[in-house]
């Protein structure tokens, strides 16, 4: 089955890469491309033809190379506006691979994002349809690494700053569960308890509150006592490991354990102040509920190893796949490889070695299954709560979803090699092959008229339960509620400093404005930090002049927009480009291959368009307004009369979806209006589309 | 004439996108906290994506070595970072981080990076390698090749 899929591949492939070669020339020598894509895109315009033109850009496009080899430069990206999350438009830099960007969150806060080049623009151009605006900065090697050393930092300790947040939450609610519990009932009712404070991997061996009606002093069952749930696997792994440690190891490691819980007290949060400093790690704290959470986990994995717990039976699945005798091979290594590091992992003093056991165990458990059976067992790697996609929604987007699914299955093909080949024998790649598996058999569930996991999956299996009400720290009510006016003083101070540094602000604290403000501090680093404040704009707009052609203020520039074009106008900007969004780029494929008037006409709407399924994260709309600028104010009107049209339908079906149409006929009116100004901001979006057609397209572009 | 007409183009279509802006939304709002890898993860798994990981570990390794061991304070938490370097190898799907020389070559670059040197730097080796001498000599291989 698996061999006559990727046959079927390999002539997609094939024709896509027949069909790239003969656009390519067209449309390499027309759209604006990036420094780094000049060489290929010169060569391609050189052999497919000698017009004076393409000789133009050839020495063009040699200037540029030259140049960027004596400097080096990064980008600054203006993302046009779309509906719905950034109808402002957006901005980032993009430094090497990597691009910073600061995002809205719904806590009210502005946040420092970073993310790979290929999956920003896969995002912002391909699934959410907008054109991306790219100025090339150029700059000696020296600012690029402090510009990128700075937001790296800014990242990480930005990311620092709000875990503490977070770990400042998980220990209230474990604080508040302890003191409050005696006067409660036995049993745990406390939402924002099982919500918050889980264990990861455990949901692999147990069903939520499975454990909770174990009692607390009978918390690990005798041996004696669970034959019929005995598992010939978790056997002999604890066999290997008391062969190991000796005797009675898991017996004693799990008293000691249970000592450390007992003995477990609240962290001492820090009266120091201020707590934060921009750029600065905040004391970095292993939290109480962290260190509570991670040696319970440990204590489950001891009872699985003791008990023989075998993997519930919604852990994992039996695929169709045959184990070749190769891999049998390769799989017998790997399944002693993992009794070695099950092994270690017992007794490693890292404080969550619990989840490690957990992850292995079950790993061990599906690749000695996969042996017995002969065919490939893999755990289920879903989160818990993966976004699903209903079988209507996959058979409206049946193309666009079988694209995927035979992507998924090449992934499949690669990765199972991979694992054959000579190196290839490794966790990381083992993680590789769960993933494409688990990729793979969801997405086929949807060809079989079923709900299917579409987002949601991660790279180690994290299937999580409650905390199970065995064991507590042994803490007075005085201590707990000293723990818990200490921690509220903190948490108090956090956020206060958050908000004062990180609050979202539409027009003083956006995403540009942010972004600006830490180039200045990157700059303003290695001058005089603690110079006076009257002289440090002086500095840093000497700094900026010098190191990157000018100085932009972010008080007047937080439009995404107005940023881009004050960007081109003061910094040394070797090179402009305008990347595509995903509708432009398939228009240009079909006027280069069809008749322009009849394309034009079919792509206009989307009741005819061939590019276009409704979405219905997008308010309705009829005509696409975005790449016709003088009809734009008539299609606009339509647009704004669909708009009505869903407005008045939805105070009819208000009863009965909620105010969901009303909502999206609402916002269509608005995102119609602009329109009518021949202002452009809704493009459609999509859901289903390919990343490998994302890398292909680009691969080709460049 | 035409350089006042410009202005005022320029002034209107400024106006009219600040009014669409703050009638509206600014800049991209995230509604939840999670990533463009989290929502993207499963999509991306892609074989290209494959290449090239293992060396992006060891920098992420480094990286956030380098920012805690910078901004780290007398008597800093050893346990927490340690869960931080659990964090980075989850999303590479290493479970088993504290036995891959790449993630001691990685604490030794990032070392380096942070430019620690002499008693500091052979004190923050022994604690992060827990004492083991084949950890401090990976250590030692990723600070020596930065």
């Amino acid at each position: 089955m698996l061999t006559s899929h990727f046959r079927d591949v390999h002539e997609i492939t094939k024709t896509s890469c027949v069909l790239s070669l003969r656009e390519r020339t067209a449309l390499s020598c027309v759209e604006g491309v990036g420094i780094r894509g000049y060489n290929a895109q010169v060569i391609s315009c050189i052999f497919s033809s000698f017009k004076p033109v393409f000789i133009n850009a050839f020495f063009i496009a040699l200037f540029l190379n030259t140049s960027a080899a004596l400097a080096v430069s990064f980008e600054y990206l203006y993302i046009e506006a779309n509906e719905g999350n950034s109808s402002g438009g957006h901005s980032a830099l993009q430094l090497g691979d990597e691009i910073y960007h600061y995002q809205h969150h719904d806590s009210g806060l502005i946040r420092l994002l970073k993310e790979d080049k290929p999956e920003f623009h896969f995002l912002y151009r391909f699934l959410q349809n907008r054109r991306i605006h790219l100025s090339h900065i150029e700059v000696s090697e020296e600012t690029f690494n402090m510009l990128r050393e700075h937001f790296k930092l800014q990242f990480l300790a930005q990311n620092q700053q709000f875990k503490q947040l977070n770990d400042l939450y998980k220990d209230r609610v474990l604080l508040r569960r302890m003191l409050y519990r005696p006067s409660a009932d036995d049993t745990f009712t406390n939402t924002d308890f099982s919500a918050v404070l889980r264990l990861n991997g455990a949901g692999l061996f147990y069903a939520e509150k499975e454990l909770d009606s174990q009692k607390s002093d009978r918390h690990i069952r005798n041996v004696s006592e669970v034959h019929s749930q005995s598992s010939h696997t978790m056997e002999l792994l604890r066999k290997k490991i008391e062969q190991y440690y000796g005797q009675g190891y898991l017996l004693h490691r799990r008293e000691q354990i249970a000592s450390l819980i007992k003995a477990l007290t609240p962290r001492h949060w820090p009266v120091v102040k201020p707590i934060l400093s921009i750029g600065n790690f905040p004391p970095s704290i292993n939290s109480f509920a962290d260190s509570y959470t991670d040696y319970l986990t440990g204590l489950v994995a001891i009872k699985i190893l003791l008990e023989e717990q075998p993997l519930r039976s919604d852990a994992f699945f039996v695929s169709p796949e045959a184990v070749t005798p190769e891999e049998k091979k390769v799989l017998q290594r790997l399944r002693d490889q993992q009794t070695l590091s099950l092994i270690k992992a017992v007794n490693s003093g890292r404080p969550d070695w619990g989840y490690a056991v957990l992850v292995n165990l079950a790993r061990f458990a599906a690749v000695d299954l996969s042996l017995q059976l002969g065919q490939w067992v893999f755990i289920d790697d879903f989160a818990m709560d993966s976004e699903w996609v209903r079988p209507d929604q996959f058979a409206q987007h049946a193309e666009q979803l079988q694209i995927q699914i035979n992507d998924a299955l090449a992934n499949l093909i690669q990765t199972r090699k991979a694992l054959l080949s000579p190196d290839g024998l490794n966790e990381s790649n083992y993680s590789k092959l769960e993933m494409s598996a688990n990729r793979y058999f969801e997405l086929l569930k949807g060809t079989r008229n079923k709900a299917i996991r579409y987002i949601g999956e991660k790279a180690l299996p994290t299937k999580s339960i409650s905390l199970p009400d065995w064991i507590v720290p042994e803490l007075t009510q005085q201590q707990l509620k000293t723990a818990l006016k200490e921690l509220d003083n903190y948490e108090n101070e956090l956020l206060h400093e958050l908000a004062e540094h990180y609050r979202y602000d539409l027009i003083t604290r956006n995403c540009v404005t942010e972004l600006f403000r830490t180039i200045d501090q990157a700059l303003l680093r290695p001058v005089k930090v603690d110079a006076d404040q009257s002289k440090q704009v002086e500095l840093l707009a000497e700094e900026s002049t010098e190191r990157l052609g000018g100085n932009i203020s972010a008080t007047y520039n937080f439009i995404p927009f107005v940023s881009f074009q004050s960007v081109q106008e003061h910094y040394k900007v070797t090179a402009s480009t305008e990347l595509n969004s995903y509708r432009s780029q398939q228009l240009e494929k079909l006027y280069a291959r069809d008749n322009g008037l009849m394309v034009a006409l079919r792509e206009s709407n989307i009741l005819t368009s061939s590019l276009y399924t409704y979405n219905p994260d997008d308010a309705f709309f009829v005509f696409f307004t975005d790449n016709t600028l003088v009809l734009r104010p008539i299609f606009g009107l339509f647009n704004t009369a669909a708009g009505i049209g869903q407005s008045l339908f939805g105070f009819l079906s208000w009863p009965f979806d909620a105010g969901k149409n009303l909502e999206a006929g609402a916002t269509g009116v608005l995102m119609s209006l602009p329109e009518l100004l021949f202002f452009n901001m809704r493009k459609g979006s999509y859901r289903y589309l390919s990343y490998k057609q994302f890398l292909n397209d680009e691969k080709s572009r460049y | 004439m035409r350089l006042f007409s410009g202005y005022l183009k320029q002034l209107l279509l400024y106006s009219a996108l600040f009014v669409l802006s703050v009638t509206i939304h600014g800049c991209s709002l995230s509604y939840s906290s999670k990533s463009i890898s989290d929502s993207t993860s499963s999509i991306v798994s892609s074989p290209s994506s494959i290449s090239g990981k293992s060396k992006k570990y060891q920098n992420e390794v480094a990286d956030y070595t380098m920012a805690y061991v910078k901004s780290s304070q007398p008597g800093a938490d050893y346990t927490s970072f340690l869960k931080g370097i659990s964090d980075i190898a989850a999303k590479e799907g290493v479970t088993n981080w504290d036995q891959d020389s790449l993630t001691y070559m990685g604490i030794g670059k990032g070392l380096k990076k942070a430019n620690v040197e002499g008693v500091a730097y052979e004190t923050y080796k022994r604690n992060f390698a827990g004492g083991n001498s084949q950890k401090m000599e990976e250590i030692q291989g990723g600070y020596e090749s930065e």
